[in-house]
């Protein structure tokens, strides 16, 4: 049977532990399904996509964008997902997308440096500028 | 600002420039991090360091406001995480140390698996691959193939050579062993390598014959004991019920012929070992071993046919293991030294500056590179698991033929290169950025026979949900228990 559209906003205390520790907002839906919406300008989409990623195991995804810089990430789970289960999914998921966002910016800082260190770890000196 | 970008393509700026650039405050150097729990993170770096911080501290670290001269501080300076006005040599230290680890792919094939017959004399439900046949013709290696085995293993040009033999029971086609064994000491005093022979046997049909051979040929032998009596019996079937009485009295007669460091036994974990690890690791003890490699069941071969393989999964392997573990630690606590060897290799990863040579956890894959196997019928293959998969009708990972197939052509087919160059955990999706990459490696074969795909997608890999589960473990027991890790450090080799 197939469910309606409505959504059901949780009252935060009674998602307590589903609640992220960034500012995503989390509604579950009548279908069990789990919206997660995304401030662009604060998580980036790349992050998004390598945290669906990491969590296909748990949950499927399917990402869509409702306003600008807004992007909703719909999560279905198999039936057999209690509500406990599920509430960690969704908080590590959104925990998840945090670290994925501190990597890139990592790997941005040090992207330059890490070269510097492979190409002086397999040639020695023959890839180094010489002025 | 610092400036490091790459001018042309393939250069790059000289570590005084670089140097000469930092002047104040500190630089984040490349690194990985995971959460091990709710509190803490790990990080890593490629030379393989790592440093356990809290979670608070990682934004503090990423965003720079971490107090100069404090623990934490001096902890990420001293492990290569960041890099300061006095850390001139950092770079190059770490430029060394990641050289070193990465040796073991320059120094290439060192194992070459000789499966020399196919035969078995016992039937065991979950193994890949052996038959119960008198069919000598159909199932065993010949001189004409063998000789051709050690052309290519004589190609190899790493200065050590492990040849192992491998079955069905390879003491079935005992002459062929001497011959290769003799054969590859005369070769090998033009060659002059360093080459060892191990004989992977069950050991029911041990001969006084067998032993002094090995004993003058410095053979080591390799075999299976899979726990207690009742529980060997029953993983490993033959006539007359007698398995597990010949495998102890084979070991004491090695033992008491070759020497007491000439036999190692290796367990395979199946439905009825789980809930029994102590036992387990217990009859090791009784048999005079100070180790054990706590091993799953492959997915492969007659394992999937016969649904043994799917007879419990990752999540109860785990438990065992963990029980195992738990118990080895507690056993050392109390003064009986004792080695769960998966664990040391992955301690082995963390702590020795030399990579290790264990072939499942290398990147990239240590198919081809770092082990091959010659089956009984002329057909090369990466890995013992690939022939695994190759007896059920899979030849994806067949390299070539002994016989029709130069070494080049074998070595650079497709078949090799393309799973190797899919396996470099640096690039795979989900690894890519994993803290635990630096410990970890790639499968191909296990994912391919699991998810039809070398790669495979680490959210669903038993492969990954093992290793993360195992490493998050020993970096927790670390943290957590000195004493544990004094004995964990223990199983390092320096
Ligand atoms: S297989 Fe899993 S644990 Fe290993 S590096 Fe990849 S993601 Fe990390």
């Amino acid at each position: 049977m197939r469910h309606m559209h409505h959504t059901l906003r949780i009252l935060p205390a009674t998602i307590k532990n589903m609640q992220p520790d960034n500012d995503a907002s989390v509604t579950e839906a009548v279908d069990g399904s789990v919206s997660v919406v995304f401030d662009l300008q604060i998580n980036s989409l790349t992050a998004v996509k390598k945290a669906v990623y990491k969590f296909a195991a748990d949950c499927a995804a399917v990402l869509s964008t409702k306003e600008p810089n807004q992007l909703e990430v719909k999560l279905s789970f198999p039936d057999t997902t209690d509500l406990v289960d599920k509430r960690a999914v969704v908080r590590a998921f959104c925990n998840e997308v945090i670290d994925q966002d501190l990597r890139e910016q990592i790997a941005c800082e040090t992207e330059a440096t890490r070269n510097l260190i492979l190409a002086q770890a397999f040639s020695k000196t023959s890839l180094l500028q010489q002025d | 600002m610092i400036d490091l970008a790459v001018d042309k393509p393939g250069k790059f700026k000289t570590l005084e420039n670089y140097n000469q650039s930092l002047k104040e405050g500190y630089k984040l150097l490349p690194f990985r991090f995971i959460r091990l729990d709710e509190e803490r993170y790990v990080l890593t770096n490629d030379v393989g360091e790592y440093l356990v911080i809290s979670q608070g501290s990682l934004p503090a670290f990423v965003n720079k406001t971490i107090e100069p001269g404090s623990g934490l501080y001096n902890d990420l300076k001293s492990k290569h995480f960041l890099l300061d006005d006095d850390s001139s040599i950092a770079l190059e230290l770490v430029a060394m140390k990641y050289r070193t680890k990465m040796q073991q792919v320059s120094s290439f094939t060192g194992l070459h698996m000789f499966v020399v017959t196919l035969r078995c004399d016992h039937s065991c439900p979950y193994c890949q691959v052996s038959r119960q046949s008198e069919d000598r013709a159909t199932f065993d290696m010949t001189i004409e193939t063998a000789a051709k085995c050690l052309d290519f293993t004589f190609r190899s040009p790493s200065p050590s050579i492990k040849i192992e033999f491998q079955g069905g029971e390879p003491f079935l086609n005992f002459d062929l062993i001497k011959w290769i064994v003799l054969e590859a000491k005369r070769r090998n005093e033009q060659h002059q390598k360093d080459v060892e022979f191990v004989i992977a046997t069950n050991l029911a049909l041990l001969t006084d014959d067998i032993l002094s051979f090995c004993l003058e040929q410095d053979v080591h032998l390799s075999t299976s004991l899979d726990g207690p009596q009742d529980l060997h019996l029953a993983n490993r079937p033959r006539p007359g019920s007698d398995s597990y009485q010949k495998v102890i009295s084979g070991i004491n007669r090695v033992r008491a012929v070759l020497g007491p460091d000439k036999i190692s036994a290796l367990m395979t974990t199946t439905k009825a070992s789980l809930g029994r690890s102590k036992e387990i690791i217990d009859e090791y003890m009784r048999q005079g071993f100070n180790a054990i490699f706590l091993r799953p069941l492959s997915p492969y071969g007659f394992a999937i046919k016969t649904k043994w393989y799917q007879s419990y999964d990752v999540q109860d392997w785990l438990t065992f293991y963990f029980e195992g573990l738990d118990y080895i630690i507690e056993l050392n606590k109390r003064g009986y030294p004792f080695v769960e060897l998966y664990a040391g290799i992955i301690l082995n990863k963390m702590f020795s500056p030399w990579g290790t040579g264990y072939v499942d956890l290398q990147s990239p894959a240590g198919l081809g590179i770092s082990a091959i196997l010659f089956n009984y019928n002329a057909e090369v293959y990466a890995s013992d698991e690939s022939r695994m998969l190759a007896e059920m009708g899979d030849k994806q990972f067949c390299l070539g033929n002994i016989h029709e197939n130069s070494y080049e052509e074998i070595m650079l087919s497709e078949a090799l290169l393309n799973p190797i160059e899919q396996s470099i955990v640096e690039s795979v999706p989900g690894c890519q950025d994993c803290g635990f990459q630096p410990y970890c490696g790639s499968d191909p074969v296990y994912h391919y026979a699991t998810q039809k795909d070398s790669v495979g997608h680490k959210a669903l890999s038993g492969f990954c949900k093992k290793n993360m589960a195992i490493m998050r473990r020993l970096i927790s027991l670390m943290e957590d228990d000195a004493e544990a890790k004094k004995i964990l450090l223990s199983w390092v080799k320096v």
